[in-house]
Order: structure tokens, then sequence, then C-alpha cells
């Protein structure tokens, strides 16, 4: 394996998925893409409003990839932090194929306990169309972990 | 959550393509790890055993095919350079539950998958074992697209770059 794409929002999964992809590329060698994507406006978000995200202010992206990545230089690895904006699972689906990545990993929510809430719909879709394997990193696996 | 080397891999096998694929790119993607091969049946519903006519009765043959498919399952793992071992569960809650009481079980570092997933009455749908799987794991899932899948998947993506 020589590429692994761990694509992030800077949200709570997403760290655990760095944290795996770290895992990853530490044990098999492999260079670490770090990716984050600046999703377009949604109507009935506010439109042109004030970003919720931090991963929709303007140069939000940029930030988030370039924390990941230096969070993953600290672990001795070669990392390469990418932005870019437009519809978050073709972004990410794109990337994958461009970088010649052999892993994708994302994180997921997951079913959350009391909100009942569906997988996450950025990981469903890239599982369905990602041209490179894609490990998901559920968040609630860390309360999991962290219980035993 | 961290995949930790020393951890095994459990891979999902159905004796299909996909599960076969799945099994040389895991060997890739997590080299050095062994393995467990789970392949899960699901039992009868006790109103077609002994049905008349009917060409199977009880579980056996269910079980016995399960058994067959994951010792093949291994020596595919064996043939791509994984030290396997396998792993035959009665899915009696579904596939998907089989397979993260395995997981479970032998504390895996990763759960890796075909993107069909496997075979059975309740996994008709397409992904919905691999879907269902990654919705209740505690520990990382790496689902994997057919080799036709992802090569398709790759040559939209440059047409439209």
């Amino acid at each position: 394996m020589k590429n692994i794409l761990i694509a992030t929002d800077g949200s709570e999964p997403a760290q655990q998925a760095l944290e795996v992809a770290i895992d990853l590329a530490k044990e098999t060698g492999a260079a670490l893409h770090v990716l984050s994507v600046r999703p377009p406006r949604v109507a009935g978000r506010g439109g042109a409003g004030a970003p919720i995200l931090e991963v929709e202010e303007f140069d939000g992206p940029e930030h988030i990839a370039e924390a990941a990545a230096a969070h993953a230089r600290e672990a001795g690895l070669e990392v390469t932090p990418h932005a870019t904006h437009g519809d978050v699972v073709d972004c990410i689906a794109s990337a994958a194929t461009s970088l010649g990545a052999d892993l994708l990993v994302v994180g997921s929510r997951g079913l959350g306990s009391l909100s009942g809430a569906v997988l996450g719909s950025v990981s469903h879709a890239l599982v369905r169309k990602s041209p490179v394997p894609v490990t998901i990193v559920r968040h609630a696996a860390v309360h999991a972990a962290a219980a035993s | 959550v961290h995949v930790e080397s020393g951890k095994p891999m459990v891979l999902c096998y159905d004796g299909s393509d996909d599960a076969t694929n799945a099994i040389a790119v895991a060997r890739r993607l997590f080299p050095g790890r062994r393995a467990i091969v789970v392949c899960a049946w699901e039992p009868f519903l006790p109103i077609y055993t002994g049905y008349p006519g009917w060409p199977v009765t009880g579980d056996e043959p269910m079980k016995d095919n399960a058994v067959r498919l994951a010792e093949e399952g291994c020596e595919r793992a064996g043939a791509a350079g994984i030290e396997a071992t396998p792993v035959v569960v009665e899915a009696d809650d579904g596939v998907a539950r089989a397979v993260l009481a395995v997981a479970d079980d032998m504390d895996a570092g990763v759960i890796v998958m075909g993107t069909r997933g496997l075979t059975g009455l309740r996994s008709v749908v397409l992904g919905s074992v691999s879907h269902e799987v990654v919705q209740h794991a505690r520990r990382p899932v790496a689902i994997v697209p057919s080799a036709a899948l992802a090569d398709a998947r790759k040559s939209a993506r440059r047409r439209r770059a």
C-alpha cells in the first residue's frame, strides 16, 4: 500500500478516522493524504449566511486539512494536505482516483443511541461511489473502546 | 480508535468473486496481519424443514456448505500469503450480527468485506449486510469494491476530470 487518503471535516468522528489512518500508514509505510472539502451552500440553510461549521468557512478546509496533516506529521509520517470545494462525496471519490489512493479512510457518526440517526450519509455514499476500498471508522466505537 | 497491528482482521467470505477479491486486497491494505475467515449460515425457518418433497431437511446442508466455504476462504487467504483461521457461525439473528459477534469475540482490529457482502436470505438487497455491519461495528470496517466496480468507477472519474 503506497497512498492512504483520509477525508476530514474536522469533526470528532473524522479525528478518529485520522488516528486509524495514521496507524495504517505507520504499519504499511504508506504516504498519507489529508483532504478537506468545503460543501456548497445549501438552500434553506441560510443561503449565503454565516457558516455554521468550520468546514463551511471560506478557508476552513485549508485550516482543517493542515491541522490534521500537522498532527499526522508528529507521528513521523509523510503527509500532504489537500483542500477543495464542491460536492463532498464527489470531491473525495475524485481525489481518491487522482491521488492514486489505495485506501480511503472516513469517519462516521453511526447510530446514535439517543438520536437513532443512521450511518453518516457521506460515508454511506462513499461506499457506493468510491473507486478504492473505504475504511469506515464509526465514532461510537470510541465509547466502546473506552469502556473496555 | 486505533487499528492495532497485532490484532487480527476478520475476512467475510461467501465464495463469491467479490469476497475472493476482498481477500487479495486485504493482503495489500493490511499486510502481515493474521485473519479470521468468517462464514455465516442462516438456519432455515422451521416451517420448511421436513416439508414433503423439500430437498433438504434440517440445517445440516447449510452448515456443511458454510464449513466448506470457510475452509476454501482460508485456502485462498493462504495462497495470498495470509495466515488464516476458519470460523463458521450460525446467523440466527442475521449475517451482519453474526459477523460482528465474531469480530467482538476475536477482538479484531478491522473487519474486511466485499461490496456485495455475504450471501444469505437477508442479504438479497445489495450491500445490506455491509451496511448493517458498518452501522453497528465497534471497530473499523473496510469495504472493498469488486475489481470490476473499482475499474468502472475509476474510469468514470477520469472521464469527468
